[in-house]
């Protein structure tokens, strides 16, 4: 089977902000299929290898399947904190796009079906 | 006026009364879950502080009456019903502590050889910095438009294609424990400006030193801190 290699900005949605001097990420399928493939393939380490260049920091993972999500922390991600970060972005607020540039490897099926199944709206909208 | 309080094991609910030519009149009443507050203490504050935030309550309170649904052993009332659990021994402290200063400027390089315009220049700051001795722990440097969200994953164009760029803006601070230098970061670039790299605009870094503060998140015994808790009210003289 045909694999493909893609950015998970094909298929999530992630914020992130700082704790202290730890980055918290949310990073959220839209679908049930998409979530499968981050639950499989957006592991820790996987965060950890992806920051590193940059931000070579331990990151921690926690699973939130009931809303299709995954926590990170990446820690000493932030110069020692927000208010003595020199970065423009001090709180890492943009860093949940940093995220979405970690590519993963998916088969062309499985990002077929993530790609084409309803989105979950968990507000009312457009739930299919 | 008159506090009226009937505490029970699990909520207790409180009255403001006034007296009346005729017995008493309530003003202000409230319920509160108990599980919510560290002891009656705490509860009556919470009272007179949402009774205060309605403007009732200005008076003095003259007399208290607490009926107490439980048995009586010397000075202590014994309640029952009440669930949850025991506060832990720690409280969580995020702790704020001075951390040095810092100085930036934010310039704009234009084409042609935007790119190599900064370099140049920023080149010629650190060796500034340097050459004065200014003391400083680093020069953080970054290029809004470019790699300020992403930092070291947002893949740069080549130097080619960035020389090529209609602008290239870069962000210089300085980090420093003393603010004598942060306050004379600015002074190092007016002369660049004009014989410097040519540069566009966005140069105002004359006086913008600011204090950095270092964030200490820890836990601390709740022993150490509940016994100095002080409540103030923020009212009429705030």
């Amino acid at each position: 089977m045909t694999s493909v290699r893609i950015p998970l900005a094909r298929i999530a949605h992630a914020r992130s902000g700082d704790k202290a001097d730890w980055v918290d990420f949310g990073l959220f399928a839209w679908n049930l299929a998409g979530y499968r493939l981050l639950e499989r393939e957006v592991t820790a380490a996987r965060v950890r290898a992806h920051f590193a260049p940059w931000l070579p920091g331990e990151v921690d993972a926690w699973a939130l399947p009931n809303i299709l999500a995954l926590k990170f922390v990446l820690r000493g991600a932030l110069q020692g904190g927000g208010a003595r970060n020199l970065r423009l972005d001090n709180l890492g607020k943009a860093m949940a796009g940093a995220l979405l540039r970690l590519e993963i490897e998916v088969t062309e099926a499985e990002l077929e079906e993530a790609l084409n199944t309803p989105r979950v709206a968990w507000w009312g909208e457009g739930v299919a | 006026m008159i506090i009226a309080a009937d505490v029970g094991g699990t909520k207790t609910l409180l009255q403001l009364l006034e007296r009346t030519d005729g017995g008493a009149r309530a003003l202000f009443e409230r319920r509160y879950a108990d599980a919510a507050f560290g002891g009656f203490d705490e509860l009556l504050t919470r009272f007179l502080a949402d009774a205060r935030a309605q403007a009732i309550g200005s008076g003095d309170i003259e007399t208290a009456v607490l009926g107490v649904a439980g048995p009586v052993d010397g000075d202590r009332v014994r309640l029952t019903g009440a669930r949850g659990q025991a506060p832990g021994p720690m409280l969580k402290v995020v702790a704020g502590y001075r951390d040095g200063f810092k100085a930036e400027v934010t310039w704009g390089f234009s084409w042609p050889d935007a790119w190599d315009k900064a370099q140049a220049a920023t080149a010629t700051i650190r060796q500034l910095l340097q050459d004065k001795r200014i003391p400083h722990d680093e020069l953080f440097v970054e290029y809004p438009g470019l790699n300020s969200a992403h930092g070291a994953l947002a893949p740069l164009p080549d130097a080619a294609a960035l020389n090529a760029m209609n602008e290239v803006w870069t962000r210089l601070v300085l980090r420093t424990p003393e603010k004598s230098a942060a306050d004379g970061f600015g002074r190092l670039f007016p002369w660049l400006a004009l014989s410097g790299p040519a540069y566009t605009c966005g140069f105002n870094g004359l006086h913008n030193t600011s204090e950095l503060l270092g964030i200490w998140p820890t836990l601390i015994a709740r022993a150490l801190v509940e016994p100095g808790v002080k409540v103030d009210f923020l009212g009429d003289k705030a």
